[in-house]
């Protein structure tokens, strides 16, 4: 293969590189990209046969004029500076391309496909990008190489050198140290990654991230809308639960909950109905007491200051269940927690929650929402509600329909003595009655709960709850409905909860005095058995999943406070080898031969390794051919004044030099005949040499005249 | 026998050097770049005015060295056949047999080569460059080592004929010896004679010694950033514009033997750059043709070309 292909595979590898960076940016269109890369492909036509489409004259001004379009679309078209900014630079690049001759050229291109990367980067939490990135890093020591040459060749030509770039150049040997650099320099980025403080809110950081649209959840449950989100796989959020101290694997946390009965991640509280939406009346929005600890706020729903270090309870019962949430921008201000949060933490400046316990941001958020959650399970304990609002049944306006439900009821509570065992009754009879579906039969009926209960008897959750409620409400018991999702599906990768739109759910929460506690306990009368379960990803999804996970909680928000958790790590990792080495040390006898074979082969692997590599070096692939003390003597001699002219030999130059000297002594011949031993004759100079050349280099400094 | 190694050939070289020099006075890189043709496996061509010691040159050289010498006047009447040999008929055998011309020797010295035809001097191309004589569809190889010495008159002198491109391609180095200088020439006068000098003269080399430093030049070593220096400047003749005709690949051959030689000569077992630029001008003077220059001034416009050449390339360092 000729030099030349190499340069233009490079630079189309690279193109292509940054038409896919581009395509991930939010904003800019599939046939935008498909067009760009339409014509980037034409153009590699043109540089195959070697045509000309677009003079570099006319590249430029091309280029002005494209610039001008930019500024148009940024002020006029998208407001957006990132997607603006990757359109120039995406048609900037389809048009390089059709200019792509000199090293000059591809030099431009290689920064147009950076600064495409990174607005991308800038603009996108796609995962898809890191491998962009990772073949970008990967490729680009090789290719500014490839490009270095070039230019470096066009200025041999234009000196007056002739002839192609020997082919023999790209040998095994260039290949393995491109790679060993390009490791070192990752490991290096990656260092500095974890390592350096993050920077805060930068010039790029991104504010406008797509907000989940169709959501599931609604802090208003509609009967007469059917849920279509009930087969919508989004993401909503993800909850990670820490490994219980003496609990593993982390599985067995979620065991443990499920024989529970499963988590309800709880979202608003709906105290209010009018026969048809169930809603929330506004009442004593409360702020949160708020505590800071280091670069987090904790905010304690009991009302009491939370301990450093945690909450009581998980420390004192173990009944305490923490979890990781990463909440997906959904259009509602409400924070999500297993039933029932105690203390919530996070980077909030404040929050606030109402008489129904459900927790509110500030504001509706466009970015990602990463929190802790401290919940307490089982019933939340309270004092009886006061008003009349949960037992309110006015909205019960025809009577025969009043009168039909009322039947029903005491029907279905006849004999249970206490507001519990009501609730258990009503629970047990929508449960075994009615069946599940998305699409319940259109039927007659004075309210969707009067046809639930007595005509269609199908409905999906929204039914099932309003009906309980209303039924608790009918017997006296005060009761409300919550909605918010179930569990989701059980990464045990990662050991997190994925909760997805189809996991919204509803379920009521009755009041009720249960071994001399007034509290409020949750019921879902929802029938889950028998139905058929919605169709969930392939598993292979869970493997994605859990790297998309890991890419946001590693990637995207690394914080300060993971990299001290890492030097923590590091720090105790490092302690525990340093005692494993000396105890190895000490019990040297102990050590079994088994591990001799592998300990011998991963010798012979680092020998053979080095071996390679010393030979690789000894091709002179990358080994400077000119001795570096000949590179010093001229430097010396530059700064002086005296400049080696490019025709010039070495002892022609020596000699122009020597009748400078002050003192009779030919410094310059003598570094000058040592220097062509070495690097003409192939003989390095000796130590007692390097020595005298380091001495006279010493006296040329000080010596020396400038030149006149 | 024993070969010789790279420090006991420099010693020989410049045993031979300060032989030569005792003859011709004043002219230490003449003789070096006559030792440099030897060495080289080459032919040496010396061209100048009469009487500056073209042919004492070729003569001091014939005899330093232990071998056989011929020595050729050419004229304008003279032929091939005197060169080369004649088939004659033997009556007492009766048999054609080859009578072997002047040119099977060592050294051969033809003195004013271009008084002679074109037919004559494109005799000797066979034997300059293949050391061979073909008559009569038999081959005779000639003596190792061979090496033609020839002088010429500048062009411009009456009755010459100038040589053919191809026969000045043979030629390894052309030589202007020039003019002494006033206390050089006085030395000169003073001696009593140059022939009496020559007898004195010991041979101090044997052919076989030759032969053996012939041998070791072809191991001289040579980076390969100077063969892309010697290929980058025959390229700049190539291309020049006011270059008829550039140097041939023969040519760039010929430059890196006689580096490697030079180089031996002057005590080392490698080129550097300078081995090569200074061998530039007379390895390659002679066979460029200049696209334009007054009759007899083209070696002289040349060599003004190729100083232009060299002043544009970079040397490798």
């Amino acid at each position: 293969m000729s030099f030349t292909s190499y340069t233009l595979i490079a630079a189309y590898f690279l193109s292509a590189l940054g038409f896919a960076s581009v395509s991930l940016v939010d904003g800019i269109e599939p046939w935008f990209v498909a067009m760009t890369a339409f014509a980037a492909v034409w153009s590699l036509y043109f540089n195959v046969k070697k045509k000309t489409l677009i003079s570099s004259g006319l590249w430029n001004v091309l280029a002005v004029m494209v610039f001008v379009l930019f500024l148009a679309d940024f002020l006029l078209i998208s407001r957006t500076l990132i997607v603006s900014a990757s359109r120039f630079l995406t048609v900037l690049l389809a048009l390089k391309l059709f200019d792509l001759k000199t090293g000059r050229d591809h030099f431009i291109a290689f920064g147009i496909v950076f600064f495409q990367i990174l607005a991308a980067a800038a603009s996108t939490v796609s995962p898809a990008f890191f491998v962009i990135l990772a073949l970008f890093i990967a490729a680009s020591i090789f290719v500014l190489m490839i490009f270095t040459m070039k230019k470096d060749w066009e200025a041999g030509r234009k000196a007056g050198a002739q002839g192609d770039v020997p082919r023999g150049i790209f040998d095994a040997g260039f290949f393995a140290w491109i790679a060993v650099v390009t490791v070192f320099s990752l490991a290096g980025a990656l260092a500095l990654f974890f390592i350096l403080p993050r920077m805060g809110a930068g010039f790029f950081e991104r504010k406008t991230l797509n907000t989940v649209k169709v959501t599931g959840f609604s802090d208003r449950v509609n009967l007469d809308s059917i849920g279509p989100v009930k087969n919508d796989g989004t993401i909503v959020m993800r909850v990670e639960l820490p490994p219980l101290e003496g609990v593993h694997p982390p599985e067995g946390v979620q065991q443990k909950r499920q024989a529970q009965g499963g988590f309800y991640f709880r979202g608003a509280a709906l105290d209010f109905y009018d026969g048809k939406i169930w809603s929330r009346e506004l009442r004593g929005n409360r702020i949160l007491a708020r505590t800071v600890i280091g670069p987090v706020s904790h905010f304690s729903l009991e009302g009491a200051e939370p301990p450093q270090g945690g909450h009581p309870l998980g420390a004192a019962t173990g009944e305490t269940v923490e979890q990781n949430i990463l909440l997906e921008p959904l259009e509602t201000d409400i924070l999500f927690a297993a039933s029932h949060p105690v203390e919530i933490a996070g980077k909030f400046s404040y929050l606030s929650f109402d008489d129904g316990r459900a927790v509110y941001l500030p504001s509706t958020p466009y970015s990602r929402v990463e929190y802790k959650v401290w919940s307490v399970p089982g019933p939340l304990a309270a004092p009886r509600p006061e008003d009349e609002k949960y037992t309110d049944t006015s909205y019960l306006t025809n009577e025969a329909a009043r009168a039909r439900i009322a039947a029903l009821t005491a029907e279905v509570i006849r004999g249970q003595v206490t507001d519990f065992d009501k609730a258990i009754a009503i629970e047990k009879f929508l449960r075994k009655n009615f069946a599940y579906t998305l699409n319940p039969k259109k039927e007659a009926g004075i309210d969707p709960v009067d046809a639930f209960l007595f005509f269609s008897k199908e409905g999906y959750c929204a039914h099932f709850a309003s009906s309980m409620a209303v039924m608790l409400r009918l017997s006296g018991v005060p009761s409300r409905i919550v909605t918010g999702f179930l569990q989701g599906e059980w990464n045990s990768l990662g050991g997190y909860f994925i909760v997805r739109q189809m996991d919204a759910h509803s379920w009521v929460e009755a009041y009720a005095r249960q071994n001399g506690v007034g509290a409020w306990h949750t019921f879902d009368p929802t029938p889950s058995a028998g139905t058929e379960p919605p169709p969930r990803p392939p598993e292979f999804m869970l493997y994605l999943d859990f790297i998309r996970w890991k890419w946001n909680r590693y990637i995207i928000n690394f914080t300060f406070s993971d990299q001290r958790k890492l030097a923590q790590t590091l720090e105790s990792r490092t302690a525990g080898l340093t005692a494993w080495l000396k105890n190895a040390l000490r019990e040297k006898p102990k050590i079994s031969a088994e591990g001799a074979p592998l300990v011998l082969a991963a010798l012979l692997l680092a020998a053979a390794c080095y071996l390679y590599m010393k030979k690789a070096l000894g091709k002179g692939t990358l080994k400077q051919k000119t001795p570096r003390f000949y590179l010093d003597l001229l430097g010396i001699l530059e700064k002086k004044g005296y400049v080696k002219k490019a025709f010039e030999t070495p002892m022609e130059f020596a000699a122009r030099v020597e009748p400078f000297q002050r003192v009779a002594i030919h410094r310059v011949t003598d570094i000058t005949e040592l220097f062509q031993k070495e690097r003409y004759g192939g003989a390095a100079i000796n130590k007692a040499e390097a020595e005298k050349v380091k001495r006279m280099l010493e006296g040329l400094k000080k010596g020396l005249p400038p030149a006149p | 026998m024993k070969h010789m190694d790279y420090s006991e050939a420099y010693k020989k070289i410049k045993i031979l050097q300060e032989t030569l020099g005792l003859v011709i006075k004043g002219k230490p890189e003449v003789i070096g770049l006559a030792v440099t043709t030897l060495f080289a496996k080459g032919h040496l061509l010396i061209e100048d005015v009469p009487g500056v010691g073209k042919t004492t040159l070729a003569h001091a050289m014939a005899r330093s060295i232990n071998c056989t010498f011929q020595r050729i006047q050419f004229t304008s009447d003279l032929l091939p056949s005197d060169c080369i040999g004649v088939t004659v008929y033997n009556g007492a055998k009766h048999e054609f047999e080859f009578r072997k011309g002047p040119i099977f020797a060592n050294i051969v010295l033809a003195d004013e080569i271009n008084r002679s035809t074109p037919k004559t001097q494109s005799a000797l191309l066979e034997a300059m460059n293949d050391r061979q004589v073909s008559v009569d569809k038999t081959t005779y190889q000639l003596p190792e080592p061979f090496m033609l010495l020839a002088t010429q008159n500048p062009l411009e002198f009456a009755g010459t004929f100038p040589l053919p491109e191809s026969q000045l391609d043979r030629f390894t180095i052309c030589i202007k010896m020039g003019y002494p200088s006033m206390t050089d020439e006085k030395k000169i006068i003073r001696q009593a004679s140059s022939a009496s000098v020559m007898k004195e003269l010991k041979p101090v080399l044997s052919a076989g010694e030759v032969l053996d430093i012939q041998g070791l030049v072809e191991k001289v070593r040579v980076e390969e950033d100077l063969l892309n220096y010697i290929i980058t400047i025959a390229e700049g003749t190539r291309r020049h514009r006011a270059i008829r005709l550039g140097v041939s690949p023969r040519g760039t051959m010929t430059l890196y033997r006689a580096a490697q030689a030079f180089a031996l000569a002057s005590g080392r077992d490698y080129c550097t750059p300078d081995d090569v630029k200074g061998l530039v001008t007379p390895v390659f003077a002679h066979r460029i043709i200049p696209a334009a220059s007054l009759v007899g001034e083209e070696v002289n416009e040349a060599r003004a070309l190729l100083e232009e050449i060299l002043s544009g390339i970079t040397v490798p360092i």
